[in-house]
């Protein structure tokens, strides 16, 4: 099977005066399709660095990251906008919802960015928010929702395109452990059930039992990279 | 993604600040009001000049004069000016200056005597704008004639007593020199289908000449045009020719003379005046038209108006700072929004057109309102200045709508393309803030607040 995402030599430095900050330090590793994949560090690690440059949110000093064969350091803009489109999805901490929105507008974005009519966006947002379990939620706006309410509506969004890739960001880092169990567990039913990749970005310990693979980060370096063999959960 | 859902989100977003909006908008409408005002008493300035001189004369006709002894208006010089490109007709316009009477009537008992008389072309009539009250113009026949509104009133009945024989028009006068035409008593004879007689010549001194004529049309009054159309006569140029040749020749007159002593030019547009008039210039003749003081007139008006857009402009641009403003305090607001957007696969000129829609949103609504506000206030300015009393609805209509006097006057393109320029003057000030807007990192969305 071929890796999904390719990691070669990637390096980011951010210059800080008259010198500079080494991020990421001629990182290699590759990511097979259906993996959960959890990168684990703490605060100033550089892993944040790391989702920023897998997500081609940042262009690397050095080094390249190459998504089903494609380097995405390479991409225009807006080829960049079409990538994004259709392999990728994102979770964010901060759930990250469009304010002037209702649930179901803000689940159907990313089909509206990709030019389907509002009408059919907004069918399968309905669906896809009946799956996570907010059908008496669907006319709210992110204000009048709970944090686990809105990051369920936040997943929605990024699994609304059936993307290949979906980025997590500290998704459960402002929730109570209840609801982290409920956010995961739906990331996790999500991702098995369409054999998506998951990168799951955390500083917290007890998400990694989730993961089928943990690379932990410091100092710009990997320092360990576990795989778990399902069959051991 | 589509325009119609693009536009959805601008409308939300502006919501979301209402105040804000609503101050930025209130920028334009001042803008936009005080351009449209502005402009709107230069329009009302053109137009009371146009119908100034529109009452001085016709703007597109040229008369031509005898300037030196040696070139005479003949009818060559006629057919050279008529071959000259933008001149529309040319007519000579010829005077009778023999003594006359007109008689009609049995035993001739009706009697005008010194009677105003000119020729023109059959067609000058129409090309220089003389209106027939009724009646046609010239047949083609020979010896027919048009006369002035009030000719017919001129004639005395011999058969009665003096001071009892002639219906006086000007006893039907108001203070202002108005006639009530209408409702003038009937002359003496039907003017359109009665024989006249014209008699060339003083009797006592000269042979005379008559012939018979008949009236073709009643002519409007028009001072500019000539006494003719008041209370004189008009035949066709080659009639007069002809009789003042017979006359002449009766007597034994060596008078006779084939030029004329006025010709009149019309050209097809007033922008042609100036150009045909030097060329008639200088062929060596003296020209009149009223382009002499039309242009300065008209100079002054655009340099005037040109001022007043000039004035107006000004708080439209202040009015486009502050959208500019606005618009780049939301985006900066709104930088996570924007690189969330980014994040989930927003095209770039999705997120440029978003705010330049917005900013574009903000000079349409300020703009329609600008030009209703501008219409209301237009409306009071004439009232507040108008001369009339307003008595009735309809007075009120002419005052706001039709009055040559008007001090405001706002035509329906001044009010659409004040529209369309706001409209601009907010996609133009969205220009700078849409081009920040989609520099912003998609990075944006990963940072915690």
């Amino acid at each position: 099977m071929k890796p999904i995402i390719r990691v070669q030599n990637l390096r980011k430095e951010y210059p800080v005066k008259y010198e500079s900050v080494i991020a990421l330090d001629n990182i290699s590793f590759d990511i097979m399709p259906g993996e959960l994949c959890c990168i684990f560090g703490t605060s100033g690690s550089g892993k944040s660095t790391l989702l920023n440059q897998l997500a081609g949110l940042e262009k690397p000093t050095s080094g390249q990251v190459i998504i089903g064969g494609i380097p995405i350091s390479l991409l225009s803009e807006k080829d960049l906008a079409i990538f994004r489109q259709r392999y990728l999805g994102f979770i964010f901490q901060s759930y990250n919802l469009m304010e002037t929105m209702t649930a179901l507008e803000n689940t159907a974005l990313p089909l509206m960015f990709k030019g389907i009519n509002k009408k059919q966006a907004i069918k399968q947002a309905r669906e896809m928010l009946k799956t996570v379990g907010l059908e008496h939620r669907l006319s709210h706006y992110p204000k009048e929702m709970s944090g686990g309410q809105q990051q369920r509506v936040g997943i929605a969004r990024a699994f609304i395109t059936k993307p290949k890739i979906v980025f997590a960001d500290e998704p459960t880092g402002n929730l109570d452990t209840k609801t982290t169990l409920e956010v995961m567990d739906m990331i996790k039913s999500f991702a098995e059930q369409y054999n998506q990749t998951i990168i799951l970005v955390t500083h917290e310990k007890n998400l990694s039992k989730y993961a089928t693979r943990v690379i932990t980060i410091a100092d710009g370096k990997i320092i360990s990279d576990e795989r778990k063999d399902k069959s051991n959960e | 993604m589509r325009l119609k859902d693009l536009t959805v989100i601008c409308i939300h977003n502006l919501f979301r600040h209402k105040s804000r909006t609503i101050l930025t908008v209130l920028g334009v409408i001042v803008g936009c009001c005080s351009v449209v005002i502005m402009i709107s008493f230069g329009t009302a300035m053109k137009i009371s000049q146009e119908s100034m001189l529109a009452e001085m004369g016709d703007l597109t006709v040229i008369d031509v004069y005898l300037n030196r002894d040696d070139i005479k208006l003949t009818d060559s010089v006629v057919e050279s000016i008529d071959a000259m490109d933008k001149v529309k007709c040319v007519s000579p316009k010829v005077n009778l200056e023999i003594q006359n009477s007109i008689t009609t009537g049995q035993g001739d008992r009706y009697i005008s005597n010194y009677n105003n008389i000119s020729g023109l072309k059959k067609e000058a009539v129409d090309n220089f704008g003389y209106k027939i009250l009724s009646g046609e113009n010239f047949k083609g026949e020979p010896m027919e004639a048009l006369v002035g509104k009030y000719f017919i009133y001129t004639l005395i009945d011999t058969q009665r007593p003096e001071g009892n024989n002639i219906i006086n028009y000007w006893e039907y006068m108001d203070e202002n020199g108005f006639v009530d035409y209408e409702n003038m008593p009937k002359p003496y004879v039907d003017p359109l289908n009665s024989v006249f007689k014209l008699t060339l010549g003083n009797s006592e001194t000269e042979k005379t000449l008559t012939k018979e004529f008949k009236i073709t049309g009643i002519l409007d009054e028009d001072y500019s045009k000539g006494y003719e159309t008041i209370e004189g006569l008009i035949f066709k140029a080659d009639d007069i020719k002809k009789l003042k040749k017979e006359f002449y020749r009766l007597n034994n007159n060596p008078q006779a003379d084939n030029s004329y002593s006025q010709i009149s030019v019309k050209v097809n547009k007033i922008e042609d005046v100036a150009e045909v008039e030097n060329r008639i210039k200088e062929m060596g003749f003296y020209t009149s038209s009223l382009e002499s003081i039309r242009e300065p007139m008209e100079k002054e008006v655009r340099q005037k108006q040109l001022m007043f857009a000039g004035l107006g402009t000004v708080s439209l641009f202040v009015a486009a700072l502050g959208i500019m403003n606005t618009m780049i305090m939301s985006i900066s607001e709104r930088k996570k929004e924007i690189g969330v957007m980014k994040a989930l696969g927003c095209f770039l000129k999705n997120i440029r057109t978003m705010f330049l829609m917005e900013a574009g949103f903000m000079g349409l609504i300020g703009g329609i309102a600008g030009s209703l506000i501008s219409l209301a206030i237009s409306g009071v300015i004439n009232i507040v200045s108008t001369e009339n009393e307003i008595t009735d609805f309809q007075i009120l209509k002419q005052v706001l709508l039709t009055n040559t006097d008007r001090v405001s006057v706002i035509p329906v393109w001044l009010a659409i393309s004040a529209v369309v320029f706001s409209v601009l003057v907010g996609v133009v000030s969205g220009l700078y803030p849409a081009n920040k807007a989609i520099k912003i990192s998609a990075l944006e969305a990963i940072k915690s607040d």
